[in-house]
Formats: structure tokens, sequence, C-alpha cells
């Protein structure tokens, strides 16, 4: 049995007085995806944030295949290099085009050298199928453009587990399926994928596990036929509906 | 948080509180300011220079006056021209625009010498024609220069008064108008209320600029306060200290004016516009 | 006609004598400014609170002493720190440049603080997520933005040095004005006539950069969508 990708143990955070997660724990084997749904407030985004620590949970600890990124003297922004993450603003570079978007991480993080860099953008674009409109800005580009891009983004720096914090929320609907689309294909290629959505149709079709959170706790887990067929919560029930 | 140091920094957190509110704020910024004066003149006494002092008040007044003149000068000016610039016709918005754009790109230094010295010259043309001349005077050089600082500062105030109209929306205007009010109306009652609020911030940077401005009237002969340090200097020879005198003096009166405006505007500003 | 030809001849003494120095004292100013602007805007977002304090108050500092006293205080207070220019004229021309570059530097630090500040965070966030370390996300990502929103306010300041030579006359320096104003002996019509000669160049010299860069350069900004917050 191999080791899990991502091992998330028992993490708490707080902001202030505000206790946001209370021990949270899971894990993702290679090639799983999971999905995280629950309400506004449960904490879901802030769990994103805190794997791949840009906001370092206050207890706890996250692994990386066996490696921990809460010890000291951790060398984060290795870590992060291999650790994905899409943004519910996409947070595209504006000042720079989408091909460079997607290639600066591998020129600059992993050391490519600028031809090599490029390739691995393009291939990267070619997923996401944008290679057509590599060279213009984001300003340019329709949300759902640029979401993709900042998928493209992640894959290109070929992480261990990328994490998706609700991709499509800040996405008007028409876009909404191009970019559910892009994350289908990947799946099915076998990434590693942690998505923090409202999109059941998603979390049907490719996760492998469904994570409920309320209120900064895992109120209830399991697979896609456990929430859409038998028993489960009353609070789960109505998410799925509202979702 | 432990409350094992809440018992020593109770009292600091009392007095922290007490000087967050409006009034204690206010206190300390007029107590810093008389601090600063005091200093001030505990280093004319430090520096042995207590007998430039009466001189000293005199070029400080007339930097002051400068100031003053030329701040209202310049806000009834500039409001005036930016009024004209926004709701102007086409030739008003036009003439307007050239007043303030001319001036502000062109030097105080230069504008000054041609205001300051447009009565001498004139006079030459004047004389030459037989008519009477007019009589010069120092006070005649003042008031040129404040006349010249004045129009410098309506130009720089009136783009701030241009900003901040036309960023009241022009949903105002028209709401306005439906009610059946003029156009001069809805200047009045709707439209600059909401503007003299929003442009304070932008303002209170002129306010602050201008008397740094007031220097130049130095160039054409004023006795103000620079003119005093350069008096002093050649009789003194105390360089250094005469000009950190001076420059203190002004750094007394831009972080004066600069809590004044502060705290007008927190007074005044409406919330969420 | 021979008149006229002597005011053009005039004028244009004064231009090949003054103009020089104006635009060297504004390029070393603004130089000057740069530099130190931006050491003391980063030192103003990044560096710990004791270098902060310092900063701030070098800023509000310079920004509270006029340009006039400034000159006075290097020129004739100070004059032998600027013997490595020369004696006598360079030395003041150098230390009229160095006062012009510590108030823009003031202003300078202003200009380029609020411009990385307005970078959106999210931005940040994303190259560091990247796995790009701060000093990189901040070098790759957050200064070159910054630096393009920073351009219309930048040309402001632009015009504000070059207004402000002018007041090296005071201290003797030879430019335009103070050529100008020599003339007031001999003749004060054709000095008149001539400052007003001068605003004219001062002018094409400040109102095409200021609107074209400043209004060109927002329009792109907003384009981009940068900045913003």
């Amino acid at each position: 049995m191999m080791e899990p990708v991502l091992e998330v143990f028992d993490v708490w955070k707080s902001f202030d007085e505000l206790e946001v997660l209370k021990g949270v724990s899971f894990e993702v084997a290679e090639g799983e995806v999971k999905v995280i749904f629950g309400p506004s407030g449960s904490g879901k985004s802030t769990l994103l944030r805190c794997i791949n620590m840009l906001d370092p949970p206050h207890q706890g600890d996250i692994l990386l295949r066996g490696e921990s990124l809460m010890k000291k003297g951790a060398d984060l922004n290795k870590f992060r290099s291999k650790i994905g993450m899409v943004f519910q603003n996409f947070n595209l570079f504006a000042h720079l085009k989408a091909i460079d978007n997607v290639a600066i991480g591998p020129r600059k993080v992993l050391g490519f050298t600028k031809e090599q860099a490029r390739e691995r953008a393009y291939s990267a674009l070619q997923l996401v199928k944008m290679t057509d409109r590599a060279h213009h800005y984001p300003a340019e580009l329709s949300g759902g453009q640029q979401q993709r891009v900042g998928i493209a983004r992640a894959m290109a720096m070929e992480p261990d587990v990328i994490l998706f914090d609700e991709p499509t929320s800040a996405l008007d609907p028409e876009l909404i399926g191009e970019v559910l689309q892009v994350m289908l294909d990947i799946a099915k290629r076998g990434t590693t994928m942690v998505v923090v959505t409202h999109e059941m149709g998603f979390a049907r079709a490719v996760s492998n596990e469904m994570i409920f959170m309320d209120e900064g706790v895992v109120v209830e887990r399991g697979t896609p036929q456990h929430f859409f067929a038998g028993a489960e919560s009353a609070r789960a029930r109505k998410e799925k509906e509202v979702g | 948080m432990t409350s094992s140091k809440t018992q020593s920094s109770s009292f600091l957190q009392t007095l922290r509180k007490k000087f967050r509110t409006r009034v204690g704020k206010a206190f300390l910024a007029i107590v810093s300011v008389f601090v600063m004066i005091g200093i001030l003149m505990g280093l004319f006494v430090y520096y042995g220079l207590e007998r430039f002092f009466d001189e000293f008040l005199d070029g400080v007044s007339t930097t002051l006056s400068l100031y003053i003149f030329a701040l209202i000068f310049g806000f009834l000016v500039g409001l005036f021209f930016a009024i004209a610039r926004v709701y102007g016709g086409a030739i008003l918005s036009r003439v307007a625009t050239a007043y303030i754009e001319v001036i502000r790109g062109t030097p105080v230094v230069t504008q000054i010498i041609i205001l300051a010295y447009l009565p001498d010259t004139l006079n030459i043309f004047l004389s030459a024609q037989g008519l009477p001349t007019i009589p010069l005077s120092w006070e005649l050089r003042y008031l040129m220069s404040a006349v010249c600082l004045g129009m410098n500062s309506s130009a720089y105030q009136a783009e701030f008064f241009r900003g901040s109209i036309t960023s009241v929306s022009t949903g105002q205007m028209m709401a306005a108008q439906a009610i059946g009010m003029s156009r001069s109306q809805s200047i009045r009652q709707i439209i600059l209320p909401q503007s003299l609020r929003r442009v304070i911030p932008a303002w209170a940077n002129e306010a602050s600029y201008l008397p740094k401005v007031t220097t130049a009237a130095y160039i054409v002969g004023v006795t103000e306060a620079f003119h005093w340090a350069n008096a002093t200097v050649s009789y003194t020879f105390r360089t250094l200290e005469v000009y950190a005198l001076v420059a203190f003096f002004f750094i007394i009166l831009i972080t004066f004016v600069t809590w004044l405006l502060d705290t007008v505007y927190d007074e005044v500003k409406i919330p969420g516009l | 006609m021979q008149e006229l030809q002597e005011i053009i001849r005039w004028i244009e003494y004064i231009i090949v004598n003054g103009l020089p120095a104006t635009l060297l004292l504004t390029a070393l100013g603004l130089g000057i400014g740069l530099l130190f602007g931006l050491v003391l805007a980063l030192a103003r977002v990044y560096a710990p609170t004791g270098i902060q304090i310092m900063a701030t108050l070098y800023e509000r500092l310079f920004r509270s002493i006029p340009i006039l006293v400034l000159m006075f205080v290097f020129a004739i207070g100070l004059p032998w720190v600027f013997a490595f220019a020369g004696v006598g004229t360079n030395a003041i021309f150098a230390a009229v440049a160095f006062s012009l570059g510590l108030r823009s530097s003031a202003y300078q630090s202003g200009i380029f603080r609020s411009a990385i500040l307005s970078v959106s965070p999210g931005q940040l966030q994303a190259a560091r997520s990247l796995g790009m370390s701060e000093m990189m996300a901040n070098q790759q990502i957050v200064l070159p933005q910054a630096f393009r929103i920073a351009v219309p306010a930048w040309s402001n300041e632009y015009a504000v040095v070059i207004k402000d030579t002018s007041f090296a006359l005071a201290v003797g320096v030879t430019e335009m004005n103070k050529l100008a104003f020599n003339l007031y002996t001999e003749s004060p019509a054709l000095m008149m006539f001539i400052l007003v000669v001068l605003t004219l160049i001062y002018f094409c010299f400040t109102y095409p950069v200021t609107k074209y860069v400043g209004e060109y350069m927002s329009k792109r900004l907003k384009r981009l969508g940068l900045g913003g917050g």
C-alpha cells in the first residue's frame, strides 16, 4: 500500500478569537479526487491555505509524501512548488501574457531554461485548450479562459497534488461548464486533486470521496454514492440541494 | 492571551484609550504644536540668536499673510475656474482649461518675476506715453507677489475641485434637475456640498504645499521668513543654525495645517461618500 | 525689424545657456530621487518597524522643507561637501542637484509605496503558491506591476522637478530665469517678453508629458486591470 500523497492531520486554526478549523483530518492517495463542500464560513478555503502553508495552522500536521510541512526549517517554497493552487478569482499575473503566466513557475522556481519552460507551458495550455489565446493578457480573456490558464499554470509545475479553491464560484454560469470540463479531463488523467466546490455534478462524476464540512469540522464523509443515494445528515442533504 | 501582563499594562492601555478619542487626539496635537514652538524658541536661545527673534517674527508674519491670502484667493478663484471648466460653455471651459494648465505647467518663479515687476514695466510704457505712473513701493511688490501666489494656487486648487466635482455622479445632477432645480441651483445645493467634502484630502495637500511656495516671494525681494534667514546669515555667518530654524518653522506650520485639516475631514466627512 | 532680430538673438542666447542646466538638474534630481525614493519605499513596505519609522520620518521631513531652503542649506551652508564636483559653481550645481534629489526622493517614496500597496494581494498569493520565495514573488510579480502603476504619478513628479529647478537662480546657478532676470537693468520690457517666452518653453516640457503619459498610461493600466487593490 503506497503512502498517501497528502495527509492532513488534526488541523486547528483560529483568527483572533474565532476558531475556524477544529481538528480536521483526511488523506489523499495518488490519483484520487477529493471534493470538500459545505456552507460558507465552514473553513474550507482556510483549510486549503493551511495545506500549502500560505496561512499555517496553529496545530496539527500537513504531510506531503510523508514529509511534514509544519516541521521547523521545512523548505516551504519547495513544498509549495509541489502543491498547485487554483484560486477563486484566478489571480493571474496581470502584467504577463497567458503563456508567460504558465511559464514563469517552471522558469523561475523549477529552474528550467526559457525554451524548456515555454514548451512546458505550451503543453499545459494544450491540456486546458487555451493555446490559441496564449499571447493575450489576462484582462483580454474571459473569466472561464482566465481560470483555465490558472489551471494550466498549476499543472505546468507537475505538482504532487492540486488544490482548487471554489474555482468556478466567480464565473458567469455560461463559463462554468468549460472550466469543469477541463477539471474532469485532468481528473481522468490521474491528477491528484482536492477541490472545494459547490458543483455537485462534478463531485458525482469524478470524486473518490466527498467531505462535508460545517463550522470547522468534518461532519460527514463518504463516496459520492453515499451522498447521492442513502443515509446522510440533514445538513449535507440541504447543502446538496443548494449546490 | 494569558493575563499575566494585564496588570502592568492596564495603565498604558487606559492611557492609550483616552488618547484615541477625538478630544484626546486634538489635545495631543495642540500640545505637540506648542511643544514644537517651544523647542523653536528654545533653539533661538541655545544658538544665541535671540536678538534676531523679533525680525524673525516679522518674517514669519509676512509668510503667514502671504500663505493665507494665497490660500483663500486660490480657493475662490480656483472654485470659479473649476466650475467654469466643468459646467461652462465651449468657450468658457476652454479659457478656464488654458488658465489652469498654463499656470500648472510653468514654474512659480517665472510667474512671480513677471507679476512682481509688471508695475515697473508698465510704468516705462506709461511714462513714455505721458500718462501718470503707478506709485511703486514695497507694499505693491508684496501685493503683486500675493496675487501671483494666489493665482498659482488657484490653478492647482481648480484641478482638485474639478476632480471632486466630476466624481459626484451625474445621476445627482439629473435628479436635481428632475425636481425642477435650475442648473446653478443644482450646482449650489447638490453638487458643491458633496464635492467640497470630498475634496478635503486633496485640498489638504495643497494647503500643506502652499507654505513652501511662498518662499518664491524671496526672489522678488519680499521680506518673508526666508529673507530673514539670509539677512541673519549675512550678519552672523551661522548658516546651518539659521537655516535649521527657518526650516523648523515650516515644519511646524505644515504639521499644524495637516493635522487641522485631517481633524476637520474626520468631523465633516459623510459616510459612504 | 532689427529689434526683432535682437530679441530673437537674446532668446536664443538664454535658451542655449540656460536650458541645458535646467535639463541636467532635472535629470540628476529625478535620478537621485528615484534611487533614494525606491529604497525608501521598499523600506516603508518591507523593512522591520524601526526602519519603517525612520523612513517615514525622512519622508515627512523632506516634504515639509521648502526647496529653496534646501538649496541654500547645501549650496551655501555645506558647499564643501560637494567639492568633489569641482570648486565654486560646479559645487553649487551639485548641491542644487542633490537638494532637488532629496526632496524628490521623499515624494517618489510615497508614489512607489502606494503603487506597491495597490497591487492586488491575490497576485502575491498566486506567486507564493507556485513556490516562489517572498523575494522572488516581489521581484517578478509585485514590483513590475507597481512600476507600471506608478507611471502617471511619476510623470507628474517630473513636472514638479523641472519647475523647481527655477529656484536655483537664487543661489547663482546660470539658468534661464536668472539670465532673463539679469536683463532687467538693461530693458525691463525685454525681460518681461523673454519671461513669457520662457513660460511657453516650460509649458512645452511639462504639459505634453503629463497629459499624454498620464492619460495614456492610465488607460493602459485600466485595460490591463492592474492595481485596484
